[in-house]
């Protein structure tokens, strides 16, 4: 791996042939980026880990895994960061491959200076939103991790718009219970409405795949009360289907 | 001139009046190198893209490097960006050089000229060969493994023709083996010397169909047999795709005569 450096935005550039390897890399640092080339990919997932990319340059065929494996083995190991793919073939069946492997950009060889540099920006962007949603899903995971097992089931039944008195019924407690339950669900997770509340829940459901963040270079995996928002609020919809409209979301 | 030069000198004319004789039909040469041709456009164009992207991406970059030195051409930073600057030039220039051979392979594949007989190195040339149709074996998901000693002995040539008729040969075992509906084996390319006989010998062993391929692939082997004849070399096919199918050629060394 070779590294060059500044605080501008690190692009990993991946490409068994050393020419566009080298080249590639000296126009992103000419335009102001810091580069780590590769020519193995392999070695890139090694070093992955510990590395804050903004996007990666990889090409498509190269020899023991190319970068659709690269992308695979990139999820597999929680490592989102956008992927731009050059290929030199440019067949359909390429580019498929490629965009099921939500490619931010595909570029065919031989392609323009403006549109690697177009393409780099765009990921970059992209890779900040990423980065934006995951920090903020990562401060919903902590603020949920704080609640009891019981707490997260009475959120879970409350946000799917469940009365006090229904929830108490289910958990085999009282109304009074819940209520308490209910009021420290609200200060743990700092929500001033019910409205909030549900919003919160349905962005931990849309979230569900996601079992761990890596932020900085490191893994924070999904708090167990997480889990059972997830599960409960699953459950609780499938036994009382309400129509999306109906649910308590109100002022969303 | 010295014996030995004067058989070089009358191989020569021997292997030139063989090759008009086998040049009864020059059409149907020259379509059949033009199907060669055709088959490795691909290739060379994938080889022509690497460069073009690499001389692109340099050129960019020089350019951009060179703007910042405009403000001030004696500071630290100027320096740099000229050496970098003169780095990319010189790489983008590598890179036209690679160029310019993909280039001339096609126009050698597609001209037609009289032999030239000279002093070859087999190895090079095989694996000139073997270079040209790797991105061919990547798009094919096939494996070449070569056995190739670092040095054999020298072969009186035309260089050309021979590169021409070891590409037939493993575009041949690379269309097999891609025909082949069994799980495809390497196809591994191994050389051999024979100093008795003055031979050296390149074996091209795929596990492909057998009756594949047909057609312009067919074509191919049989152009690269009249290559191997112009020679006085040989070329044969012996094998089952369980064992291995082995297409064979033995170039004379000419011993007496290398330069």
């Amino acid at each position: 791996m070779i590294a060059s450096e500044t605080n501008q935005p690190l692009v990993v550039v991946i490409d068994d042939a050393p020419a566009v390897c080298r080249s590639v890399s000296r126009l992103l640092v000419a335009s102001g980026y810091r580069t780590a080339t590769y020519q193995r990919p392999t070695e890139y997932l090694d070093d992955a880990p510990a590395m804050a990319p903004g996007c990666v340059v990889a090409d498509i065929r190269m020899p023991e895994l190319d970068g659709i494996g690269l992308a695979q083995a990139m999820r597999e190991r929680g490592i989102d960061v956008p992927i731009v793919f050059m290929t030199a073939t440019g067949d359909v069946e390429t580019v498929v491959r490629a965009m099921k492997q939500n490619a931010s950009d595909l570029l065919a060889k031989p392609f323009t200076a403006d549109a690697l540099l177009g393409a780099v920006t765009r990921s970059i962007d992209l890779s900040h939103r990423l980065d934006d949603e995951h920090r903020s899903l990562l401060m919903l995971w902590r603020l949920a991790g704080r609640l009891t097992p019981r707490e997260a089931e009475v959120c879970a039944l409350v946000a799917c718009g469940s009365a006090n008195k229904v929830v108490a019924a289910r958990l085999g407690t009282t109304e009074k219970t819940i209520k308490v339950h209910r009021g420290r669900v609200m200060s743990k997770l700092a929500a001033t409405s019910l409205a909030e509340l549900v919003r919160m829940v349905d962005r931990l459901l849309a979230a569900e795949a996601r079992t761990s963040i890596r932020i900085d270079g490191m893994e924070r995996l999904r708090p167990r009360p997480v889990d059972i928002i997830v599960n409960s609020t699953k459950q609780a919809r499938a036994d009382s289907p309400v129509p999306p409209d109906d649910r308590p979301s109100l002022g969303r | 001139m010295s014996a030995s030069r004067r058989n070089v000198h009358d191989a020569s004319v021997q292997n030139q009046n063989t090759w008009n004789s086998e040049r009864a039909d020059p059409e149907l040469e020259r379509v059949s190198r033009l199907i060669v041709a055709g088959e490795l456009v691909a290739a060379v164009a994938h080889d022509l893209r690497q460069p073009v992207t690499a001389t692109e991406m340099n050129v960019s970059a020089a350019l951009r490097l060179l703007s910042t030195c405009a403000d001030d051409p004696s500071s630290a930073t100027a320096r740099h960006a000229f050496a970098e600057t003169s780095e990319a030039l010189r790489d983008a220039l590598l890179e036209l050089g690679r160029m310019r051979a993909a280039l001339q392979v096609l126009e050698d594949l597609v001209r037609q000229r009289e032999p030239v007989f000279v002093s070859m190195d087999a190895v090079a040339l095989v694996n000139e060969a073997v270079q040209l149709v790797m991105s061919e074996v990547s798009a094919r998901h096939t494996v070449i493994e070569l056995k190739i000693p670092t040095s054999m002995p020298r072969i009186v040539a035309d260089g050309v023709l021979v590169r021409q008729a070891l590409l037939n040969i493993l575009m041949n075992a690379l269309e097999s083996t891609s025909a082949s509906r069994r799980p495809a084996g390497p196809i591994t390319v191994a050389m051999h010397s024979d100093d008795g006989a003055g031979i050296v010998e390149v074996v091209v062993t795929h596990y492909g169909a057998p009756d594949e391929p047909v057609g312009a692939s067919e074509r191919a082997l049989a152009l690269a047999r009249a290559i191997a004849e112009v020679h006085d070399a040989l070329l044969t096919i012996e094998g089952e795709p369980e064992s291995g199918i082995a297409i064979r050629t033995r170039w004379p060394v000419r011993r007496a005569v290398v330069v």
